[in-house]
């Protein structure tokens, strides 16, 4: 090789390219993390799973009954203009009442200062939103997050060298709370993260009575990392069985009289009996469900919501006693002929003209699901869902039992 | 959860690390994306052996140092199992003299690639691993199973096509 001094030799072709080759460094695809993540699953596999599901069960629920109940405690606070003068009242009745109240419902004590409550809540949220981000990390439980960096860029993430120490540090000891970086996090996960997810649902489903399919299209917005809320609208025809918590007076049920004893009043009065054998239905309906969903790990999911039923339109079928018949070859035909034991039941069943459910909406199902979603590419998923949806309120009561369950399959893109 | 996030920061900020060097050896860019994502499956599940005294900047150099070395045995693990390392004869490095080729433009990583790229795989190995790397010819004896010599051999004969390709590719562009 022939003699160069130094700087020829950085000048030279080879050193140029190591060089140049060393210091590249290739930009950040975006999305590669989130396929990265839920291609592989990252998560530990001897990780106890049991305090995940309780969290979400414990979460859900809350969530559920909060979003009940919400409707029914806001007349409260309505009231709750007048009452601020009590505690100032200077009857003893007014004072044992005062007293009584103080234990029994911190509720209305909160609604008594509500315009006080409400100056201070205002301000607190003013100092929360100038608080910095070390602040809000802190308040997860790490002291040492306060030295949290302010954030991170996210298509080319720099090297914040504290926080990449502390982090690779973190994951080499096992250390796994990591809070110091959920603050950075939580910024670019706010960014990117909070996405639509649109679909395509097709969902056999099982009540007493039959097997039905139902489809339609899903829809899911992204609120957090491990939270979401589903809608969408399906259609699909329900075979129905009878309602066995039927509530009478919520409707208007055929009204009959005694029925005569014996099998010469079975026969006399078999209309009567045509309903009280059994009543089956097959019912379209729209179902437009609002659920919260949970994460719980690695695609794993489980939910619970409320769905508006829509009944379009119903097929009613009475199954009933058509006739009593004396068995033609049953045993002591003849001389000593036991009639009860020779008597057979004919069975019918007649389309009813009646559409009683037809046109009417509810408030319809409590929803529960658990489910996997796996990503088939970048732009394609499917989630297998198993799920059970329970009526409640006026569908509860009606002739018809609406329970259902099933497995809900959705394609979304 | 903290875990997680713990590992999405590290897989964030040594991304374009990682995946440039899984882009040196490999010509297919989808395998590349695969073994970057592999070097971070692996990276993460022996991150407990990962152990420096540095700390702030020098930590994270010791840690992506620490993290192309996984990328860069993947990467070799692959194109070994991809194919059969061709064996060549013990040849003189004296026999494969050389002239330097002083470059005065920038150079741009875009057409090192295609440079690169027009090596066979063992050479380009090779080049990447002692000139960009910084790994000695012993260790990449070692880490190709090849001898020294061939290591050297390779090396020389790589960087003599690299530079007549780059000479080759100025003369087109001075001809245009």
């Amino acid at each position: 090789m022939l003699e160069m001094n130094e700087s020829e030799e950085h000048k030279e072709l080879i050193y140029r390219i190591s060089e140049t080759l060393r210091n590249h460094m290739e930009p950040y695809k975006q999305g590669a993390w989130e396929r990265f993540s839920a291609a592989r699953g990252i998560t530990p596999r001897k990780r106890v799973l049991w305090p995940y599901w309780s969290a979400a069960a414990v979460l859900l629920l809350a969530g559920a009954l909060f979003w009940f109940h919400r409707t029914s405690d806001a007349p409260m606070v309505v009231a709750s203009g007048g009452l601020p003068e009590t505690p100032g009242a200077s009857s003893p009745l007014a004072s044992v009442e005062s007293a009584a109240s103080t234990e029994s419902s911190g509720t209305v004590d909160q609604i008594v200062a509500s315009s006080g409550v409400e100056r201070q809540s205002v301000s607190v949220d003013a100092v929360v939103e100038e608080r910095p981000m070390e602040w809000v990390a802190a308040d997860e439980g790490e002291p040492e997050t306060a030295e949290a960096p302010k954030s991170a860029p996210e298509e080319v993430p720099a090297p914040v060298e504290e926080s990449f120490a502390q982090t690779a540090q973190r994951l080499a000891i096992g250390d796994h709370e990591g809070t110091g970086y959920a603050a950075v996090n939580r910024e670019v996960r706010d960014n990117t993260e909070r996405k639509w997810d649109l679909g395509v649902a097709i969902a056999p489903s099982m009540t007493r009575e039959k097997l039905n399919v139902s489809g339609g299209i899903a829809i899911a917005y992204q609120l957090s990392d491990k939270f979401s809320v589903g809608s969408g609208v399906s259609i699909g025809r329900l075979g129905l069985g009878e309602n066995r918590n039927y509530d009478p007076s919520s409707g208007n049920p055929p009204v009959y009289g005694s029925p005569t004893e014996g099998i010469q009043g079975l026969a006399r009065d078999r209309e009567q009996y045509k309903r009280d054998v059994s009543l089956t239905s097959n019912v379209v309906a729209l179902d437009i469900p609002l659920d919260l969903r949970y994460e719980v790990f690695n695609g794993f999911y489980t939910s619970v919501g409320v769905s508006y039923v829509a009944v379009l339109s119903e097929q009613r079928t009475e199954h009933y006693i058509g006739g009593i018949n004396e068995a033609t070859f049953a045993p002591n035909k003849g001389t000593d002929k036991n009639l009860t034991a020779s008597t057979t039941v004919g069975y019918r069943a007649e389309k009813m003209n009646v559409q009683p459910l037809r046109g009417k909406g509810y408030t319809g199902f409590m929803n529960f699901s658990v489910g996997r979603k796996v990503s088939l590419s970048k732009y394609l998923f499917i989630s297998v869902e198993p799920y059970f949806k329970l009526p409640i309120g006026q569908l509860s009561k009606e002739q018809m039992d609406f329970t259902n369950g099933g497995i809900r399959i959705v394609t979304g893109f | 959860m903290g875990d997680e996030r713990s590992k999405e920061f590290i897989y964030k900020s040594c991304y374009g690390y990682v995946r440039a060097i899984t882009m040196r050896y490999l010509k297919n860019e989808f395998d590349a994306e695969e073994l970057t994502n592999e070097s971070f499956i692996r990276a993460f599940h022996k991150i407990g052996t990962f152990n420096s005294e540095e700390s702030g900047d020098r930590y994270e150099k010791s840690f992506r140092a620490w993290l192309s070395r996984i990328a860069v045995n993947i990467s070799i693990d692959f194109l070994r199992a991809q194919k059969q390392w061709v064996a060549l004869d013990d040849v003189a490095e004296a026999a494969l003299e050389h002239r330097p080729v002083p470059v005065s433009d920038a150079l741009h990583v875009e057409d090192i690639m295609k440079l690169l790229m027009q090596l066979p795989d063992i050479q380009r190995s090779i080049f990447n691993l002692y000139e960009v790397e910084g790994y000695s010819h012993e260790e990449v004896s070692a880490l190709l199973a090849i001898p020294e010599s061939t290591s050297r051999t390779y090396l020389t004969r790589a960087k003599k096509k690299l530079r007549e390709l780059y000479l080759a590719s100025t003369n087109i562009a001075a001809g245009f």
